[in-house]
Order: C-alpha cells, then sequence, then structure tokens
C-alpha cells in the first residue's frame, strides 16, 4: 500500500472564493499580476467560483473542501495551506442574505488542517472595484472624454450607464472577459490594497511600492 | 409617469387581485393557480381604456374572460391602478378606477359601465382630492379649474369612460393623467411568442433608423447567448421588377442571419434553439416598449427555455432595459426565485374555492424567513418555491406569513 505524503513535503496551495463570474475573473487576473510582480515567489493559488455568497452558509461549502479540493490538490502533490472567501459587502446590506458566521467558518476550515484563513471585503460590489480603472473602462469603450461623473446608485448600476453611452451593456460574467485586458490591475490592487492585504501575506506577495 | 398599484377583480377566476409594483416583479406559483390569468387581466383593462365604444361592448360579452368560478360569478369587472409623478415632496398619486357589469343572459341588466374615479393625493397636501366621480350610469362629475369642486357633469353612455369626454379637453388641469390613462401601453411575451416577420422586421428597422438601440439589441444577445458572434438583419424586397403602375404594394420578406462560434456558415433565426429564439424576442420586445412609451412589460414565464446560468443575466438584462418600465413576469422556477427579493415576489396560494389569490410575504416576517432558510440552507426563495409547492388551503403558513 502506498503511503500517503507527509504534508511537510507538499507545496502550499491556496484556494481563493469568489461569489460569482465577474469575480473570478478579476481575481484570477489579480493573481497573475502578483506573480508577475512580487519579488517574493507566490505560492500556488486556483480561484473557486462558489455562484452566490449563501453558499458560503452552506455545509457543502466546507464539505467541498474536505471531499473535492483538499484531496485533488493532494494528488498535485500540494497541500491546502490558505483558503481566501471574497463577498460583495451589499449582499448583506439587507435583511434578506443569509448570515455567515465567519468565525465558525474558519473553525471549521482550521478543523481541515488548513493553516490560513481571510477574507477580502469587496466594498460594495466588484463592479465598484472595476470602475476603479475608468479609464481603461473608457479607452475599451472607445470613449474619448474620461466623465467626472456616473449616473447610477451603484456600481453595477454606473457600469451599466457607461456602458449605454457607447451603445453596449453590460452582463457580469460575460462583458468583463471582453475588457479585463483593457483595465490596469495594478491601478486597482493599488486602490484596494487594505482589503487585500492579508490575501496577499496568505499568498506571500512581496510588492515594492 | 409611473404605474405603482394595480388592482384586479371579477375576471376569469379572480376574485381580488392587488400588487404594488417594483422595477421587476415576479408571480410565483404552481401552474392552475391563475398567474395567466392575472397578466391577462391586466391586459384586457388596458386595451379596455383605449377601446372604441364597440370595442368595449364586444370585451363586455366576452365568454373568455366572464367570471364562471362559483366565487366570482356574477361579480362586476373592476380594474384600479395608481400612477405617479415627481419625486420626494413633490410627488403627486393619482388613483384611478372603473367597472363593470359582464353581458348576462339571464334577464338581467349586464354589458354596461357603473362606476369610474380619479383621485389625486399630492405628499404635500396628503388629502385625496376627487377629479372624477361616476355614480351614475349615463353621466359623471369632474373638476375643471384647480379652484373648482367635483360638480361639472360629464355625459358617459353604457359604453364610455368619463376618460373619453375629458380626453379633447385642453383646459384641463390634469389633460397629461387623462391622456396617460388613455395611452396606457402594454407589451406582452407569451410562452411561445415568435412572430418571425414581425420581429426581423421590427429588428431590420431598428437597425436602419435607431443604430444605437440596435447596437445595445445585439450587444445584448450576444452576451445572453454567448454561441452567437454576430447578427445581420436582412430585408428581401419582393415585386420591384415590374413595369410603371400607378401604386406598387412594398412587400418584403426578413430574417435576421445569425453567426454562431461553432457553425461554418449563418444561419436563419428560425434555425436557432426556442430557448435562443425566446430571449431575442424578449429583448426586442423591451426595446419596443421603450420606445413607444409602455408603461408595462408582462412575460409569461421568462424562465422558459431560458438556462438556469443564463437566468441571472437575463434578469440584470431585462431590468437595466426596461428603465422607467415595469415588468412583471409569471413563473414556476426556483432559479428565477432565487436571483430576486421578497419585495419583488408575489406568490400564489391555494383556496378552497379555486379562486386566484396572490400575495407578498408580511415586512415583518422577513427576518423569520430567512432564520428558518438559513437553517435550512436554503436562500429566501428557494425556501418560499419549497415552502408553496407544500401549502394547502388551511396551512397556518398561509396566515402566518402572507400579507
Amino acid at each position: 500500500m502506498k503511503k500517503k505524503k507527509e504534508s511537510k513535503q507538499l507545496t502550499p496551495h491556496v484556494v481563493i472564493f469568489v461569489e460569482g463570474d465577474t469575480d473570478e475573473i478579476l481575481f484570477s487576473r489579480l493573481v497573475a499580476y502578483y506573480r508577475n510582480v512580487s519579488t517574493t515567489p507566490i505560492h500556488s493559488c486556483e480561484v473557486q467560483n462558489m455562484k452566490g455568497v449563501s453558499r458560503y452558509a452552506s455545509s457543502k461549502f466546507v464539505g467541498k473542501l474536505d471531499a473535492d479540493i483538499i484531496p485533488k490538490a493532494e494528488r498535485k502533490g500540494m497541500k491546502v495551506y490558505g483558503v481566501c472567501c471574497s463577498y460583495d459587502t451589499d449582499v448583506f446590506e439587507d435583511d434578506e442574505s443569509p448570515v455567515v458566521d465567519w468565525s465558525k467558518l474558519k473553525k471549521s476550515i482550521m478543523r481541515l488542517g488548513i493553516e490560513e484563513f481571510c477574507t477580502v471585503e469587496v466594498k460594495s460590489a466588484i463592479e465598484d472595484w472595476l470602475l476603479d480603472d475608468l479609464e481603461g473602462l473608457c479607452a475599451f469603450l472607445k470613449q474619448k472624454e474620461v466623465p467626472k461623473s456616473l449616473k447610477g446608485s451603484n456600481g453595477y448600476a454606473k457600469l451599466l450607464n457607461l456602458f449605454k453611452r457607447s451603445g453596449k451593456v453590460y452582463a457580469k460574467g460575460t462583458s468583463v472577459e471582453d475588457f479585463i485586458d483593457c483595465l490596469s490591475i495594478e491601478k486597482i490592487r493599488n486602490r484596494r490594497k487594505a482589503a487585500l492585504s492579508e490575501l496577499e501575506r496568505i499568498l506571500n506577495v512581496t510588492i515594492r511600492d | 409617469m409611473e404605474i405603482r398599484n394595480i388592482s384586479i377583480s371579477g375576471f376569469c377566476n379572480i376574485k381580488q387581485f392587488d400588487i404594488s409594483l417594483s422595477e421587476f416583479n415576479a408571480l410565483v406559483a404552481p401552474n392552475n393557480y391563475g398567474k395567466s390569468n392575472v397578466l391577462e387581466g391586466i391586459r384586457f383593462a388596458f386595451a379596455f381604456l383605449t377601446a372604441t365604444e364597440d370595442e368595449r361592448k364586444a370585451m363586455m360579452s366576452d365568454p373568455s374572460f366572464i367570471p364562471i368560478n362559483n366565487a366570482t360569478s356574477g361579480e362586476p369587472f373592476c380594474f384600479g391602478i395608481e400612477l405617479v409623478k415627481g419625486i420626494g415632496d413633490g410627488e403627486v398619486a393619482y388613483s384611478y378606477s372603473f367597472s363593470f357589469e359582464w353581458a348576462k343572459n339571464n334577464g338581467e341588466l349586464g354589458c354596461r359601465i357603473m362606476e369610474e374615479s380619479l383621485t389625486e393625493i399630492s405628499k404635500e397636501y396628503r388629502r385625496p382630492h376627487t377629479l372624477i366621480k361616476r355614480l351614475k350610469e349615463d353621466s359623471g362629475l369632474y373638476v375643471s379649474s384647480i379652484t373648482g369642486r367635483c360638480n361639472k357633469e360629464a355625459k358617459a353612455t353604457d359604453n364610455q369612460l368619463v376618460i373619453d369626454a375629458l380626453t379633447s379637453n385642453d383646459n384641463l388641469f390634469y389633460k397629461d393623467v387623462v391622456s396617460q390613462l388613455k395611452n396606457l401601453g402594454l407589451n406582452m411575451v407569451g410562452t411561445s411568442g415568435f412572430d418571425k416577420q414581425v420581429l426581423c422586421q421590427f429588428i431590420y428597422n431598428l437597425k436602419e433608423q435607431e443604430p444605437m438601440r440596435y447596437s445595445l439589441f445585439e450587444d445584448a444577445v450576444i452576451h445572453i447567448v454567448p454561441n452567437i458572434k454576430t447578427i445581420t438583419p436582412t430585408c428581401f424586397q419582393l415585386g420591384l421588377s415590374t413595369g410603371n403602375v400607378p401604386y406598387r404594394i412594398e412587400d418584403a420578406i426578413y430574417d435576421m442571419r445569425i453567426n454562431e462560434r461553432s457553425n461554418n456558415q449563418d444561419i436563419s433565426i428560425s434555425r436557432l434553439s426556442s430557448g435562443s429564439r425566446r430571449i431575442i424576442t424578449i429583448i426586442a420586445e423591451i426595446i419596443k416598449a421603450e420606445m413607444t412609451g409602455s408603461s408595462l412589460i408582462c412575460i409569461e414565464e421568462l424562465e422558459n427555455s431560458v438556462h438556469p446560468k443564463l437566468l441571472e443575466n437575463m434578469i440584470l438584462m431585462v431590468q437595466s432595459f426596461a428603465e422607467d418600465i415595469k415588468v412583471l413576469t409569471t413563473s414556476h422556477s426556483p432559479y428565477l426565485v432565487r436571483y430576486l427579493k421578497s419585495g419583488q415576489l408575489t406568490f400564489g396560494l391555494p383556496t378552497k374555492e379555486g379562486v386566484a389569490s396572490f400575495h407578498k410575504l408580511k415586512k415583518s416576517k422577513v427576518k423569520t424567513v430567512v432564520k428558518r432558510s438559513s437553517a435550512m440552507e436554503m436562500t429566501l426563495g428557494e425556501y418560499m418555491f419549497e415552502l408553496m409547492l407544500n401549502l394547502k388551503p388551511d396551512s397556518d403558513e398561509i396566515f402566518e406569513l402572507f400579507d
């Protein structure tokens, strides 16, 4: 019978859970950016799309980690060393989203032998982060002037209106694939440095500012 | 002016239906609970307001809509609508209603308009101000000037509404409200609605005359149906080659040529999947509604033929396109429900009489339901959907949770 590999021999691996398609694309690019600019080698990393923040509150979340992600990582010679859960804060602004008990979730994750856990609060929604590089968005939309202010009550509405001015629609996920290459991930990272600091620590990212 | 509330009674199996509308609304119920009757009732009422007198007579005698349910039989048709203009303290609401007796063939009088009223409620004054009141069968009273009282007589026959007579009164200080009521627009998307010629002609003309709107249409379709790369509306003119005649009938065949990623050539829209065709039809209908100044779009089963993965974007797209137009869809999909808030959902509840009974979740019960759904690891929508499927007419939850 084959002996199970010792944890020490396994490469550290970090799993970033995100709540939707747009977040998946942006966080994947962010990890690629870290890989390029970090002066220290960053850990192996994967982005998992939860398709809805309510899944964090479900026992299926820990079950997926335990039964699917950890064994898969181990088969590839990696140990899931850290877990990061990202979520849009606007989801919890109303009374209708299931309450996620983050400390309880952290304990459940630690029980699986995972050493590090953090959350990334995306304020208020991922669209607000995309709007951090308004110049990049306007370049993609071929808008000559960068508007000083945008119409809309939230990031999503602002993006919709910005896109409409160019005869385009903004659709979650699919639209982002079209314009992500026009965005400066560096600009977004610098604006959201505080929210990302824990994730960067777990990933072993070092960026000289 | 936006529509805030709609009420209907005495139509098919509808005993009483009231809904306050948010931007996007869903009537959620299993089959045979009266969802389609509600949409049909609203369409009927809107059409009644704009119909001619002869058309109204036919409508009041239409056996397809006359209530035959034991609990609704003999009830008059009543329709109420609240329109709002302005925002904040300057907001003014107008509540309009009318009722008529359905045709009867048992010797009793029927087929006649009975009541009509229009009331203004401004946030500033709060007290309702009656602008139109009809209690007699052959005439009504209305307010003719800002300082006047509701005592000016307007003739109105069995098939006539008071607002018909007031449409031509240019001096009326609430003419915009009367005009809005007489032009209430509604766009309807059924479950099987695909008229190729009508759809393709509309899109062809849209590209020719409204390039910006066409660009939005094309971009929306491409993002919701990712397999589509490009759309090319086409028009083939017929009968152009024969001699000089005083009037040439211009016939044409319209199509949309679709370029799909997986195909080696363009195909006609007819060859697309029914789901893709439906998405295109819905987006086109919303654009049409926006162009014609409609106030409401009714969609039968938005989720029909749409893959659950595409549904969230479909809902968001419908909302963003509709802007000032209210959207009302029917649904029996737990997938649709999970993307909406409780205020957007109106649930069909079972009744012993078999009448349509639609209610919203009590605001005070939202936290209770969230707690219960969290404990069961479900979203609020999923929990509500499962609850609804198991309800019986005398279930405690009906009284506990619903308005």
